[in-house]
């Protein structure tokens, strides 16, 4: 399955209260302070729910998820595996 | 114990490490593409130095400063800045959005507050519904000029409220204002916001004198020293965060900041900056064991002494497993409340003696666990938690009457006199008992306390062992009243993605653990369990949820 932007900022939207109509593809969630980082596990959990990928921990890293651009490419690079 | 700290406020240390090694590494943080950006003490020292200058100027003598921001070199000089100026800061929970900003606002009056890049965009959603907000007049942190969103951000701020961008600011920087009258050991120097069983946030005010007291206790109970390397994963909104912060900054040591929790971030943190202590929550050492993920002590991560397990507890079963998972880091277990910081800590030498303690009482503190008549439990007698000495609040912000605030923990002290020089007690609501030893063991909140058929239950009791069941990742158990009055245990629980599992299975295990009336009556598998902004569960959400699940409907809900 493919994890779609609009899903993506749909969950951001409701479930971390994140305020997604001026951000663009290249925004720092994490790292910016723009979302706690302990809600990072609920992002973690629904990417891969909703893409139906797995992570392993060894590889899943802030890098990877630090804006919106960078979780889609990674799980699209997930995919391509 | 010596206290080797003497009693300056903080920003008299950082001024003291500045002048003796100016190009030290105070902060370092974490950047997208794995870039550490440094700053040394002393560039943290004037921009310190600019904001105190700006905050004597435009908030009034002793009034909050709120912070609307992440954790970043800019943010700690802002608060280095307060407390040199002597205007108590307050760090917001970055979880919260615009009702709890309102009501932090509200309850500390303030005219002026600081704002970050992701805080310019967190007040431009809340400011239309709270137009309290706009009244205030912002001190805007980041420099150079901003891009992009927070560009657009900052513009609306600046269209509704009065703005002041600290790199249009050209104060001098070469020493600090003087310190205004108010100031001293007694003075409110910081404010911490905890949300009671309520929701509401309720602002906490801690003296200059506790503050320091803290960040001298903790340097002696860890042993920091300006070799040290402290990785900040906490918020600075969170006593134990801020506690390492300035622990860091008093020993002149350097303090690393990762906006990540994920087990691979902070091991390669550790390796790359040579981290030397952590302090993190359950969940962050839950979640390393359960991914596989080890330090290694005898090679990449040999820097690593201590670790600390803080704001709330394992399951035996982890802890036993984090301890042969940490090969040689010594790990700590501390024990407190925003309303008293740190009550009890447990030493890394005693951690396999007394496993699911919480240990003994922290220096400067006195521990009782007391009866519902404020009389002492023997050893081994459950009773509540009180606390006394070092690390008591002021009070509460919202009233100085401390006879009218709802669930004031701030009592006079049953046991004042010689032994005891503080007239006033902190009655935690946690509830425990003193071994023969003297070493705490925790129970369960006060408020928490169910009747399942006129059996005493604590469902934290029965949520550490639905933790043990295998594939169980998370777990709440909660006492739920329904319309009939009678109250049973429900477990809410997110097991492992693919896992076999199912509730039945749960409660065939736990029947082998438990006694039957701690048994929860329901098992009910969830995605998620839900958090509120401060990070406890969410009582809302797990009424839906037991909804959802076609459940009798509850009319209470007590975790």
């Amino acid at each position: 399955m493919r994890l779609r932007r609009e899903t993506l900022l749909k969950f951001m939207e409701d479930a971390l209260g994140v305020d997604t109509v001026a951000m663009d593809d290249e925004t720092p969630l994490f790292s910016s302070g723009m979302i706690d980082s302990a809600s990072m596990v609920d992002l973690m959990l629904f990417v891969e729910s909703e893409a139906n990928v797995k992570f392993s921990p060894d590889d899943i890293t802030l890098d990877n998820l630090d804006s919106v651009g960078r979780i889609l490419s990674f799980v699209a690079d997930r995919h391509h595996e | 114990m010596l206290c080797e700290v003497p009693m300056q406020h903080l920003s008299e240390l950082v001024t003291r490490h500045a002048q003796w090694s100016e190009s030290k590494v105070a902060v370092s943080k974490w950047r997208p593409g794995g870039v550490f950006v440094e700053a040394s003490y002393g560039a943290l020292l004037r921009k310190a130095r600019r904001l105190a200058a700006l905050f004597a100027r435009l908030a009034p003598p002793a009034a909050i400063v709120p912070m609307v921001t992440g954790r970043s070199a800019d943010s700690i000089a802002a608060m280095l800045g307060a407390i040199a100026a002597a205007r108590p800061f307050c760090f917001l929970n970055t979880k919260y959005r615009g009702p709890q900003i309102a009501a932090v606002l509200d309850a500390t009056g303030s005219a002026l507050g600081v704002v970050d890049a992701a805080g310019l965009v967190t007040l431009r959603s809340a400011r239309r519904d709270h137009p309290q907000i706009a009244r205030m007049t912002w001190v805007v942190l980041e420099e150079p000029a901003l891009a992009g969103i927070y560009a657009e951000a900052a513009e609306d701020l600046r269209r509704a409220a009065n703005v002041i961008f600290l790199c249009d600011e050209h104060e001098c920087a070469d020493t600090w204002i003087e310190r205004p009258p108010h100031a001293g050991a007694n003075a409110a120097a910081a404010c911490l916001f905890t949300s009671g069983s309520t929701g509401q946030p309720k602002g906490v005010l801690i003296s200059e004198a506790d503050v320091m007291g803290r960040v001298a206790a903790e340097v002696n109970w860890y042993s920091l020293t300006q070799e040290d390397v402290l990785l900040n994963i906490l918020p600075f909104s969170f006593d134990v965060g801020l506690n390492q912060l300035m622990t860091a900054l008093a020993v002149g040591g350097e303090i690393v900041l990762l906006d990540s929790w994920l087990p691979a971030d902070i091991l390669a943190t550790v390796e790359r900056r040579r981290v030397t202590g952590i302090s993190a929550v359950p969940s962050i050492w839950q979640d390393m064991i359960n991914g596989g993920v080890h330090f290694d002590k005898g090679g990449r991560h040999a820097s690593l002494r201590y670790i600390t397990i803080s704001g709330g507890s394992l399951s035996p079963e982890y802890l036993q497993r984090l301890s042969s998972f940490m090969g040689g880091v010594a790990i700590f277990k501390t024990y407190g409340q925003t309303e008293a910081f740190r009550a009890t800590s447990l030493r890394p030498e005693e951690y396999d003696k007394k496993l699911e303690s919480v240990g003994r009482p922290f220096p400067g503190v006195r521990v009782y666990v007391v009866r519902d008549n404020c009389t002492r439990c023997e050893a081994g007698e459950g009773g509540e938690v009180v606390h006394t000495g070092l690390g008591m609040m002021m009070g509460y912000l919202d009233s100085r009457e401390a006879g009218t605030v709802p669930e004031n923990k701030l009592r006079a002290n049953p046991f004042y006199g010689d032994d005891d020089p503080s007239p006033l007690a902190i009655f935690t609501g946690d509830m425990g008992y003193l071994d023969e030893d003297g070493y705490l063991f925790l129970r369960g909140r006060r408020d928490s306390m169910v009747k399942v058929m006129g059996n005493r239950v604590y469902p934290q009791e029965v949520t550490n062992q639905v933790l043990t069941v295998p594939d169980v990742r998370e777990a709440v158990v909660a006492g739920v009243t329904g319309e009939d009055g009678q109250t049973n245990l429900v477990a809410f629980v997110r097991v492992s993605s693919g896992s076999n599992l199912t509730p039945g299975m749960v409660r065939k295990m736990l029947n082998a653990k438990l006694p039957t009336f701690m048994v929860p009556k329901e098992i009910v598998f969830v995605d998620r369990v839900p958090y509120t902004a401060s990070g406890k569960p969410d009582h809302g959400k797990l009424v839906e949820g037991l909804a959802a699940n076609g459940s009798r409907a509850a009319t209470a809900l007590t975790l």
